[in-house]
C-alpha cells in the first residue's frame, strides 16, 4: 500500500521549530534494533570483567547473532573530578568504549587499552565499529553506590529526576579516528538500517555502567544489595549533545530526506486507516496516558524547553479531554484525530500524536525502517544540462522561503559555523562581533540559494547551468542541493541556520529523536541532555520481554 | 605509514583543497575522486599534495577549461575539468589541453559511464559504456567496474584525449584503508589547516555551549 499523496508537505514538516519538537517513535533506531536482537534471539555473554575495588580496569560484553558476533570493549578509569568535561575538548573520560567485529584477543585489548582511552588522540582499526566515553552523573552516582551499600534501593525519585548513571559525550563510527568505513559494514542485514552499531554499542555500554555500580556497591561493603530489576530499568544512558552533531542534518540531506519521509509515509499509513479495532483503540489510549507520565517526569532547568513542556502538559489535557468526550470511533478516525490536531495542539502535541499514533501499528510501519539508510559517501550528480530558466524555476520553488528573506539585515546571518583549530571542535559565532565569517562552513542553504538565484539574474534564460557553474563554481554545492531536492523532497531544512535567533537544540533533538531519545533537557540553546534506553530491558531480560512496551512508564507502576 | 579509513581520507582531502582555494561544491567533488583514486589503489594522498602544491595561490578559475577546452592561462585543474565533463555527460571525443595531475579525471568518467550503461542496460544489456583517456606515455580505460591504467602516470602537466568507447574494466577489489607517507599525510593537513578558525578564549567560551566543567 502506498499512501505517498497523502504526505504533509515539506513546507510544513522540515521547519525548524517543529523539528525542534520531534519525539522518538516506533521507527526510532534503537526501538528497531531492540526488535531484531529479540526477533533473532541475539544471546549476550560478559566474558570479561576485571574491575578493581577502585573501579578501574577493563570488560568485555559480547553478543552473538545468527551470523556474527560483536564485543563492547569497556575501560574504567578514576577520573579526577576536576578534569570532568563533556566538550570536544576534554582529554580524559570517566568510562571509554570501543565496538570489536568479533572477539577481540588479548593483543587487540592490548592494543585497545594503549588507544581508547585516548579517543581521538589515539587510533583504532577497521576491526572496530564504534568509538565513544562516558562520564559520570556525578551526583547520582555516589548516591547509588551508598545506598545499595547500605542494603536499601535508591530513591525512585532522584533516579527519574537525573535518568543514568552515566552519559555518552560521543560514540563515533564510519571510518573516524581509523574504525571500519560504513560501506565496508553497510552490507549486513543488522547494519543496514542508520546507526545500529552506536545504538548497540550504547545498549550493552548500559549492561557495563550497571554493573559497574553494582560492583561498587559491593566493594565498600559485603551487605550491599542490587538494584531491584524494575528499578534498574529506570536507569538509561544519558548523552550530551552539543554543537558536533547539529551540521549532521545539513551535511546529509539524503539520508535526513529518508529518515522524514519514512516517517510521514508511516503517518500517513496509519491515518489511511479505514476504521480501528477495539484492540488498537486501547492501545493507542494507553500510550496517550503513559505518555501523559512522561511528561510529568519530564523536566529541564531551561527556559525553552520549560515552556515546551508547559505546551506539552497542555496539549496532552486537551487530547485526553477530546478522547474521553469523542471516543475514536467511525471511519478514518485517525486521520480526523490529525486534522483536529492541527488547530487544537501546538507543534510539540502533534508532534508527539504523530509518534504515539504508530504505535498499534507496527504491522504497518516497523519495515518502514528498512528504507531510511541512503549512501551519502559519493556527491549526488548535477544535471548540467538543465537552462537558467529551469534552475530559477526550481529556485523559486524549493528555496522561495529564502529568497524572501532581507539577507542585508544584521540579524539575517548573525551566525557563522565553523571549525576551531582547537582540537577541532565545531562551534557557532556571532559573524558581526567575531571574526569567523572567513571560516564558515557550508551550513547556511538557505543564504547561498539567495546569492545563486541573485547572480543568476545576469545570465539568460537559455544558458545551461554547466556553463554557469565554469563561471561561477562557488554555486556548486547548492546546484547539487536543488539536484538531491528533485528526488528528495525533505532533504532541506526550509529556516535560516544563521539567523540570530536560530536554535541549534532544533538541529539535535530532531536527529536525537531519530536515534530514540527521551527527556530532551537543553542546557542551553546549543547544548542538549537526553537519555537513551531508558526503561528498555537488559540483555537479560530480552527473551521475556515486549521490545516496544517500555519508552513510556508503565501505567501500573510507581515509576 | 599512516592508515586512513576512506572517510578520514576523503574528509581530510576536502579540508585540503579548501584550503587552497577551492569552493565547497568542488572540494565535495575533490574528496570523491580522490577517495575513487584510494579505492582503486592508486597513490591518490601523494598526487593531492602534487596538484595543490602547483595551483596553490592559484585563482581557480584559472584552471577551468574554456570552451574549446584549453587553458587560459596555465594548465588546466583536472577537478575542474572533471567536473565540467560530468556536467555535460561526458563527451564522444575531446582533446583537452594540458592539464596537471589528470588521472583524477577518471572518476568523473566513471560516474558517468555509469549511468551511461545502466540507462541502456534495457536495450543494450551487454554494452558497457566506458572512456579510454590518453596522454603521452600512457593511458587509461574507465568503466562501470573501474579504471585500469598502463603506461606511466604523467608527472608533468599534459594535454590529454578522451574518447568513448566499449570497456571492460573488469570488477576491481576495493582496498579498505588509505595507507601514506607521514610526510604527505603532514603537507594534506598542511591545506586543511587554513579551515580552522584561530582558538580565543571568547569562543571557547561563547561557542559551543557547554561550560569547561561537568560535574553534575
Amino acid at each position: 500500500m502506498t499512501v505517498t499523496d497523502n504526505l504533509r508537505p515539506p513546507e510544513v514538516v522540515m521547519r525548524l521549530d517543529r523539528m525542534g519538537s520531534f519525539h522518538q517513535s516506533r521507527l526510532s533506531f534503537m526501538r528497531n534494533l531492540l526488535r531484531r536482537m529479540k526477533r533473532e534471539a541475539w544471546t549476550f555473554d560478559r566474558p570479561r570483567f576485571d574491575i578493581g575495588d577502585d573501579g578501574v580496569g577493563t570488560a568485555l560484553y559480547r553478543v552473538t547473532t545468527p551470523d556474527r558476533t560483536y564485543t563492547l570493549v569497556a575501560f574504567a578509569h578514576d577520573l579526577p573530578p576536576d578534569q570532568r568535561s563533556d566538550r570536544v575538548i576534554a582529554t580524559a573520560w570517566d568510562a571509554t568504549f570501543a565496538l570489536y567485529d568479533g572477539m577481540p584477543s588479548d593483543v587487540d585489548v592490548a592494543r585497545l587499552r594503549a588507544n581508547v582511552p585516548l579517543q581521538e588522540a589515539g587510533r583504532v582499526s577497521e576491526k572496530e565499529l564504534t568509538l565513544s566515553r562516558a562520564n559520570r552523573s556525578v551526583r547520582l552516582w555516589e548516591t547509588v553506590v551508598e545506598s545499595l551499600a547500605r542494603g536499601e534501593q535508591p530513591e525512585p525519585d532522584l533516579v527519574e529526576d537525573v535518568g543514568y548513571l552515566m552519559r555518552t559525550t560521543a560514540v563515533y563510527g564510519s571510518g573516524k579516528f581509523g574504525l571500519a568505513d560504513r560501506q565496508s559494514i553497510a552490507d549486513r542485514a543488522e547494519l543496514l538500517a542508520p546507526f545500529q552499531a552506536e545504538m548497540l554499542t550504547v545498549y550493552l555500554i548500559r549492561a557495563f555502567v550497571l554493573d559497574l555500580v553494582e560492583h561498587m556497591a559491593a566493594v565498600r561493603s559485603p551487605d550491599a544489595v542490587v538494584l531491584e530489576p524494575g528499578l534498574r530499568r529506570r536507569f538509561g544512558i544519558g548523552n550530551s549533545t552539543g554543537l558536533g552533531m547539529a551540521p549532521f542534518l545539513i551535511t546529509h540531506p539524503r539520508l535526513i530526506n529518508n529518515w522524514i519521509m519514512a516517517r510521514e509515509e508511516a503517518l500517513a499509513r496509519v491515518r489511511a486507516v479505514p476504521e480501528a479495532t477495539a484492540e488498537e483503540i486501547a492501545v493507542f489510549t494507553a500510550f496517550v496516558d503513559r505518555a501523559g507520565r512522561t511528561v510529568d517526569t519530564w523536566h529541564s532547568e531551561h527556559p525553552i524547553q520549560q515552556q515546551k513542556l508547559a505546551a506539552l502538559r497542555q496539549d496532552l489535557d486537551i487530547l485526553q479531554t477530546r478522547l474521553s468526550e469523542s471516543p475514536i470511533t467511525g471511519s478514518d478516525p485517525w486521520d480526523r484525530l490529525v486534522v483536529w490536531s492541527e488547530d487544537h495542539l501546538s507543534v510539540e502535541g502533534q508532534e508527539l500524536l504523530v509518534s504515539l499514533l504508530l504505535e498499534p501499528y507496527g504491522h504497518l510501519v516497523d519495515e518502514l525502517c528498512e528504507t531510511m539508510q541512503a549512501d551519502e559517501s559519493s556527491p549526488a550528480r548535477i544535471n548540467g544540462a538543465l537552462s537558467v530558466a529551469e534552475v530559477r524555476q526550481l529556485l523559486e520553488a524549493q528555496y522561495g522561503w529564502a529568497l524572501s528573506i532581507d539577507w542585508s539585515s544584521a540579524s539575517s546571518d548573525a551566525r557563522a559555523w565553523y571549525v576551531s583549530e582547537e582540537k577541532l571542535e565545531p562551534r557557532l559565532g556571532e559573524r558581526h562581533q567575531e571574526p569567523v565569517g572567513a571560516y564558515e562552513q557550508p551550513l547556511q542553504p538557505g543564504r547561498d540559494a539567495a546569492r545563486m538565484y541573485l547572480q543568476l539574474a545576469d545570465w539568460s534564460d537559455q544558458d545551461c547551468l554547466a556553463v554557469f557553474l565554469q563561471q561561477h563554481p562557488e554555486h556548486r554545492h547548492i546546484a547539487r542541493r536543488l539536484t538531491v531536492l528533485q528526488t528528495a523532497p525533505y532533504a532541506e531544512v526550509r529556516d535560516n541556520t544563521i539567523h540570530a535567533s536560530m536554535l541549534p537544540i532544533d538541529l539535535l533533538r530532531a536527529k536525537l529523536s531519530f536515534f530514540g531519545a527521551t527527556h530532551f533537557d537543553p542546557r542551553s540553546d546549543r547544548w542538549v541532555r537526553i537519555t537513551m534506553f531508558q526503561g528498555a530491558p537488559y540483555p537479560e531480560e530480552l527473551a521475556s520481554a515486549d521490545p516496544d512496551a517500555w519508552t513510556y512508564p508503565q501505567l501500573d507502576s510507581d515509576l | 605509514m599512516i592508515d586512513l579509513s576512506h572517510g578520514e581520507f576523503r574528509a581530510l582531502v576536502a579540508k585540503a583543497f579548501r584550503g587552497a582555494g577551492y569552493s565547497w561544491g568542488l572540494t565535495e567533488e575533490a574528496a570523491f575522486s580522490a577517495g575513487f583514486l584510494a579505492e582503486a589503489g592508486f597513490p591518490a594522498a601523494e598526487a593531492v599534495v602534487r596538484l595543490l602544491s602547483t595551483v596553490d595561490g592559484r585563482p581557480v578559475a584559472t584552471g577551468m577549461p574554456d570552451r574549446s577546452w584549453q587553458g587560459q592561462s596555465g594548465p588546466l585543474c583536472p577537478i575542474c575539468v572533471g567536473t565540467s565533463l560530468a556536467d555535460q555527460g561526458g563527451c564522444e571525443a575531446l582533446a583537452i589541453g594540458p592539464t596537471v595531475e589528470p588521472l583524477f579525471i577518471a572518476p568523473f568518467l566513471a560516474v558517468v559511464a555509469t549511468e551511461a550503461t545502466s540507462a541502456s542496460a534495457s536495450s543494450a544489456p551487454d554494452s558497457t559504456v566506458g572512456f579510454v583517456m590518453t596522454w603521452d606515455g600512457g593511458q587509461c580505460e574507465v568503466g562501470v567496474g573501474g579504471m585500469v591504467m598502463s603506461g606511466t602516470a604523467p608527472s608533468e602537466p599534459v594535454a590529454i584525449g578522451i574518447s568513448r568507447c566499449q570497456v571492460d574494466a573488469g570488477p576491481q577489489s576495493p582496498v579498505s584503508r588509505v595507507r601514506l607517507p607521514p610526510e604527505v599525510f603532514a603537507e594534506l593537513e598542511r591545506f586543511a589547516h587554513r579551515v580552522y578558525a584561530p582558538a580565543t578564549e571568547a569562543s571557547r567560551a561563547a561557542g559551543a555551549g557547554a561550560g569547561t566543567s561537568d560535574n553534575d
